[in-house]
């Protein structure tokens, strides 16, 4: 119930940001609303990880029950370590956006959609349903796509959130029918059922199907090959952004998936092949591209895709070692990467420039920024004492002692090279070397920035001098639910062993790697631009542009002025559907009514009059006025055969409407279209009266075929048993059937809004 | 517009149709109404007043951009839906409670009435925001 708790309260506070935020007073509020949440979860989850090491909190609520959906949640050790990461590292992020966004006009909404996006994340980790799973993951996507998209003035930023949203969105489509196709094959869609079903999951005939669509989901969602241009593109985003989403969190939750369902489907050649083949593939592609860009979070995002590649093949390999080396790298990646990404964001603002190329010697004017970036980036490169180190020689052990020793150990060594050749290029051309003349001297950044950055940093540091905290803790119960049965731990360093040559070996590659790559700037735009034809940027570029141009097309054929078109085919094809099962059925007689009065034939002759009116009048008022006529005939009617509230109903829309019509029609000109030639005139008349005919031939053969049985009577019981009054028809629209007019009403917000923005969008030139 | 007969004959309808509306929603339980032609006949009441005074003054009246309006109603709308729920029965359920007024009896209060409140705010919304950004256009 507290994990509940803990989701709802940060549902509450994006709330209350997104519905209070124009106010100017919340400005200042916001982050410190949104940093005391996530310190405070942090809190929580340290509490929990601390005092019931191997209970699980478990909170089960019925949802669907008919689509085997429901509301569990469970905290076992593995979502209690990503609880944390998600937690501490926001808590930072969210402290350091305090700063960040000072005079930015939209950051409450900001934070909410950060809030959010946490949310959705603690949702991702905790749900123990795949389909509520799946629910968060959605969420999760869409909230990138907004805080990607944050600066929405740029087109950029546009194009970059709606890559991300078709990339993720597509592999979200896929995962969904994995994620119902193996809750088919284990009869159940809770994952205790799921990890326990594991003979029955791998022998069944369907799945490579599901593991193929599910491993799409999560290579999409983790940026991996050949899926991965999202994420570079993605670093128009603000820093936080970039901090939080793409580093520590968002592109986590694949890496989670791929551990949470080991135990259930891991093991497999197909599993361990297309794992080892993704991430061994997106590590080294990834590593090599960060070397050739210029920009310092495009570096950063391409070297997250490569770290990103390592834990997905270690998943993979599914060994003790492996799954171990796998989780410790998640805690070392995460910390390494967002505090790099705060800090470049903290330099960004000092200097006023993110190009490598024109940065230089910042050692001395920005200090303390200089010192987080070296222990970050020695994290990158696993360079002892930092937590990068254990997890490197982890995930080298775990490569030595895999039967293929020989490829996986020397791909691991090249992937480790590309990390230490990628955290020298961040640390050492920005701020080691000669002062650039062409950049600003900025001064130092306030504390916020460097804060949180640092704290992240020196968690590596401790952490990686405290191995047997990391062994006995968390880390040893996180492998053990990924890896489905209990693990001996030992982080201690095991002395000089081959793992630690090969971290050796990797560490002097990487030092020549740089040296040959940073020569100077020119090869790498050199080397960057030849590579431009493979990038698989264009195949998106190329498919969204098919997509476009199809729906142009389609667009010019079906969409049709003037209006009428419209009318004239749905009119004719209805008649022509209707009238001709008819046509072979015998002839209806006219009904008798019994209820038929004078005034009720009144009305009738009165709307029969009206309508010849409406077809020939000349202009647009005219003809308005006399539907109106027909409108207000039709109430009477219906308030005359004892339908009072279709009459009130009736008669109050026709007033709205012809006051909307008649200030629309107002500024539309006279013209000779009311009368079109002959020809056409004589079609419509056909069309009409064919469709007039129809209907009425319908209205006849039911009141004839009138079984005794109404459909009211059924109506009147339900409403009897259920409703609390005495308007049937007002008790069916708000609690019967409560559920469709939510729906009708979505949608009339929605077609207003859309109106709304037609009738405005000629005012306002948009860039 | 500048006509005084509108202008005249709208001081005396306008509180008329306020009044009929409240009261067809108040009423949409028992007897012919609710929330939708409540809000049909308070939206013609909007554009009576922007039509005999001005667009500005039916604005105010509004006191929040129809939009908003419209959000409003379909918050209160899911509200109305997630008070089953959170009392531990399905989507929807009816939670009605009886509220004791002195001299009249019992007022029976329901989710019912709150989604009848969230229909009738989108209603008005939705219409208010046409009807008003039309008038505008003409001017």
């Amino acid at each position: 119930m507290d994990l509940l708790v803990v989701l709802l309260t940060g549902l509450a506070c994006a709330l209350i940001l997104l519905l209070a935020g124009q106010a100017g007073r919340w400005q200042k509020v916001s982050p410190a609303l949104t940093t005391a949440y996530a310190a405070a979860a942090f809190l929580y989850f340290v509490f929990l990880a601390v005092h019931t090491p191997t209970d699980e909190l478990y909170f089960r609520m019925p949802w669907a029950p008919s689509l085997g959906l429901s509301l569990s949640l469970r905290l076992d050790a593995l979502s209690i370590f990503f609880c944390l990461l998600v937690s501490g590292i926001g808590a930072a992020v969210f402290c350091y956006t305090s700063g960040y966004l000072q005079g930015e006009k939209r950051s409450a909404a900001f934070h909410a959609q950060m809030l959010l996006f946490m949310v959705s994340m603690l949702g991702i980790v905790t749900a123990s349903n795949v389909l509520l799973l799946y629910f968060f993951w959605e969420s999760s996507t869409l909230t990138s796509f907004l805080l990607i998209g944050f600066h929405r003035h740029q087109r950029q930023a546009r194009q970059a959130a709606l890559q991300a949203l078709l990339v993720t969105g597509f592999g979200g489509i896929c995962f969904l029918v994995g994620l119902v196709l193996l809750g088919n094959a284990a009869h159940s869609f809770e994952l205790e059922h799921i990890l326990a079903a594991r003979a029955e999951l791998q022998a069944h005939p369907h799945y490579i199907v599901f593991c193929a669509l599910i491993l799409l989901g999560t290579l999409t969602k983790s940026a991996q090959f050949p899926f991965h241009f999202w994420l570079p593109s993605a670093m128009t985003a603000p820093t936080p952004v970039s901090a939080y989403l793409h580093s520590a969190a968002m592109v986590k939750a694949g890496v989670y998936l791929l551990l949470r369902l080991n135990p259930a489907l891991g093991g497999t050649g197909f599993w361990v092949g297309s794992l080892l083949a993704a991430g061994m593939t997106s590590a080294l592609a990834g590593g090599l591209f960060a070397l050739f860009e210029d920009d310092l979070k495009r570096v950063l995002a391409y070297l997250t895709i490569c770290a990103l590649g390592l834990m997905v093949a270690l998943t993979g390999i599914g060994t003790e070692t492996a799954i171990i080396a796998a989780v410790l790298y998640v805690l070392a990646h995460a910390l390494y990467k967002a505090a790099l990404f705060l800090s470049a964001g903290a330099v960004e603002r000092s200097i006023g420039s993110r190009t490598i190329s024109e940065l230089g010697g910042l050692a001395g004017t920005l200090p303390a920024l200089a010192a987080v970036t070296a222990l970050a980036a020695l994290s990158m490169a696993g360079f002892p004492p930092l937590v990068g180190f254990t997890a490197k020689e982890e995930l080298l052990a775990a490569a030595w002692d895999h039967p293929f020793r020989a490829p996986l150990a020397s791909a691991t060594v090249a992937v480790g090279a590309l990390l230490a050749a990628g955290a020298l290029l961040i640390f050492v051309s920005p701020f080691l070397g000669r002062m650039n003349t062409r950049q600003e001297t900025g001064s130092a950044p306030p504390l916020v920035f460097t804060l949180p950055a640092a704290v992240l940093a020196l968690a590596s540091l401790f952490l990686g001098l405290l191995p047997d905290a990391l062994s006995k803790g968390v880390i040893k119960d996180a492998a053990g639910a990924a890896s489905g049965r209990e693990l001996a731990v030992d982080l201690q360093w095991d002395g000089v062993t081959p793992a630690f040559w090969l971290s050796g070996i990797s560490l002097a590659l990487g030092l020549a790697v740089f040296r040959v790559t940073s020569r100077s700037a020119e090869t790498r735009r050199r080397w960057l631009a030849a590579t431009e034809r493979f990038q698989l940027l264009r195949i998106y570029s190329g498919l969204l542009f098919l997509a476009q141009t199809f729906s142009n097309l389609t667009r010019r054929v079906l969409v049709r002025q003037p209006l009428r078109f419209y009318l004239l085919f749905a009119a004719g094809i209805c008649a022509v559907f209707m009238l001709t099962p008819l046509a072979l059925s015998p002839l209806p007689s006219l009904p008798v009514l019994e209820m038929f009065t004078v005034t009720d034939a009144a009305a009738c002759a009165a709307i029969f009059l009206a309508a010849l009116m409406v077809v020939r009048a000349g202009s647009a008022i005219p003809a308005l006025t006399a539907l109106t006529v027909v409108g207000l005939g039709v109430a009477w009617l219906f308030a005359d055969f004892s339908a009072p509230d279709a009459g009130i109903t009736q008669f109050g829309v026709e007033v709205l409407a012809s006051l909307m019509m008649v200030a629309a029609l107002y500024r539309i000109p006279r013209r000779e279209a009311l009368d079109p030639e002959p020809a056409v005139r004589s079609r419509d008349w056909a069309v009409a009266l064919l469709f007039g005919t129809a209907f009425a031939a319908l209205s006849f053969i039911t009141l004839n075929s009138a079984t005794g049985r109404r459909a009211s009577d059924e109506l009147v019981r339900a409403v009897a048993d259920q409703g609390a009054g005495t308007n049937i028809v007002n008790i069916i629209l708000t609690d019967v059937r409560a559920l469709d007019t939510l729906g009708e009403i979505s949608v009339l917000a929605a077609s207003a809004l859309g109106a709304y923005l037609l009738l405005t969008a000629r005012s306002e030139v948009r860039p | 517009m500048n006509s005084c007969i509108i202008r005249g004959a709208s001081r005396y309808l306008l509180p008329l149709m306020v009044l009929l509306a409240v009261y067809l929603f108040a009423n949409g339980h028992y007897g012919p109404g609710g929330g939708f032609v409540a809000a049909v006949l308070a939206s013609a009441a909007a554009g009576l007043l922007a039509v005999a005074h001005s667009i500005a003054d039916a604005r105010r009246v509004l006191r929040a951009a129809p939009l908003s309006l419209t959000a409003a109603g379909l918050c209160a709308a899911a509200a109305a839906g997630l008070a089953g729920p959170i009392a531990g029965k399905p989507f929807f359920f009816a939670l009605w409670t009886g509220v004791p007024v002195p001299g009249f009896g019992k007022l029976e209060l329901g989710t019912p009435i709150l989604f009848d409140l969230g229909i009738a705010l989108v209603v008005v919304g939705a219409a208010t925001s046409i009807l008003l950004r039309l008038f505008e256009l003409e001017e």
